[in-house]
């Protein structure tokens, strides 16, 4: 290939990177922010869930929405039966203030967030893994219904306050559906959404109660 | 054979274009507000600069320049194709972005990462939108008829052509 075909290609390129400078700076998008928080050792304890202390949070929540209640609206909100305990033993870790949480919250906080009617669950996982299986109550979206407007969407937009509270979770580990559900529901002004970060797999195997349809 | 490469390449050539300028709208696409009860859609650019944070290969700070420069240079690159101009230099700059893709893909399936590709939002070429093997496949496909006009020019109604 001569070397006049890759002078035109650089050309090409930088009239390409010239216009895409020009486009960032008249609609600029904020970079996500990284979402790493290491686990403590109690987390592995206690099937996922997490201690609730919230100095030990590595990414504390900075003050969502000052004077919001946090109880859910009982008109919109899906009423979940309450969950079981884990062979016996509760991993429920009691969450008086939920604005004091990280971002990426454990199960026991997600049980007691569920059990207290304290947050409105979403289910960012494909339609099949959602009717097998899912947190009781749990609201089924996932990031494309938000991206292409379709009527999980609508249906959320429409019905949830924006003062509520979210725990979003995905497949755990590194799904990143969880994430990009919270970072579009903040955009829209739902600012108060958090992760389970070990997602539904965390959850079935700390041997919570599972609802299929 | 001979008669008939002019047309092939001028078929490959268009499609090539079609093809880039589709997945660049997907990503430049403008938000939709919404209103009257109607949920808001986020934007082209919202949910491609998602998509590129979560291959988790650049740093930050570079990831809101190639949220635009790539479907900007799929723009450009299209458009050269389209109307014949230095189609060579299109050609091969396609197929480095193809190339550049690929090794994004395979660097991803690697690490053994669970992420949507973000290359054309939810619409489907050969595979669907998932990261995998298949759309390593796929962009192998795209980065061969890249290459070939490269390699062999635009063929008929080229507005200019490259020696």
């Amino acid at each position: 290939m001569s070397a006049k075909v890759y002078l035109q290609a650089g050309v090409i390129a930088a009239v390409g990177v010239a216009i895409a400078v020009v486009d960032s700076t008249r609609r600029p998008v904020k970079t996500p922010e990284p979402m790493a928080s290491p686990r403590s050792a109690g987390d592995q304890r206690n099937g996922g869930a997490k201690g609730a202390t919230p100095e030990a949070a590595p990414e504390a929540k900075p003050d969502p929405v000052a004077g919001v209640k946090p109880e859910v609206n009982p008109e919109v909100t899906p009423q979940p039966a309450p969950p079981e305990k884990a062979g016996g033993v509760s991993v429920k870790v009691p969450v008086a203030d939920p604005s004091k949480l990280p971002v990426k919250i454990g199960v026991g906080e997600a049980l007691s967030m569920l059990e207290d009617h304290q947050a409105v669950f979403i289910d960012g996982r494909k339609p099949d893994v959602f009717a097998a299986g899912h947190i009781p109550g749990a609201f089924h979206m996932q990031f494309v219904d938000i991206t292409d407007g379709n009527a999980p969407w609508q249906e959320f937009f429409r019905t949830m306050n924006r003062d509520d509270w979210f725990v979003v979770y995905c497949d755990g580990g590194d799904c990143h559906e969880s994430e990009h559900i919270r970072k579009a529901l903040t955009n829209y002004g739902f600012a108060n959404v958090l992760i389970l970060e070990v997602g539904f797999p965390g959850w079935k195997s700390a041997g919570l109660s599972v609802e299929s349809r | 054979m001979k008669k008939a490469e002019p047309l092939f390449l001028l078929v490959l050539r268009v499609a090539m274009a079609a093809l880039l300028l589709f997945s660049a709208w997907v990503k430049l696409k403008p938000e939709v507000v919404g209103g009257d009860g109607v949920a808001p859609q986020p934007s082209g650019p919202f949910v491609f600069a998602l998509a590129v944070s979560s291959y988790e290969i650049l740093p930050p700070s570079l990831v809101p320049l190639a949220t635009f420069a790539v479907p900007w240079v799929e723009v450009v690159v299209a458009v050269a194709l389209l109307v014949g101009w230095w189609t060579r230099g299109a050609g091969l700059l396609a197929a480095v972005l193809l190339a550049t893709f690929t090794a994004a893909v395979v660097s991803v399936i690697l690490r053994g990462m669970n992420l949507s590709c973000g290359c054309f939002g939810k619409y489907k070429l050969l595979c669907d939108g998932s990261v995998g093997w298949c759309k390593v496949g796929e962009n192998l496909v795209l980065l061969s008829m890249a290459w070939v006009l490269a390699g062999r020019g635009g063929g008929m109604l080229e507005l200019r052509r490259t020696a």
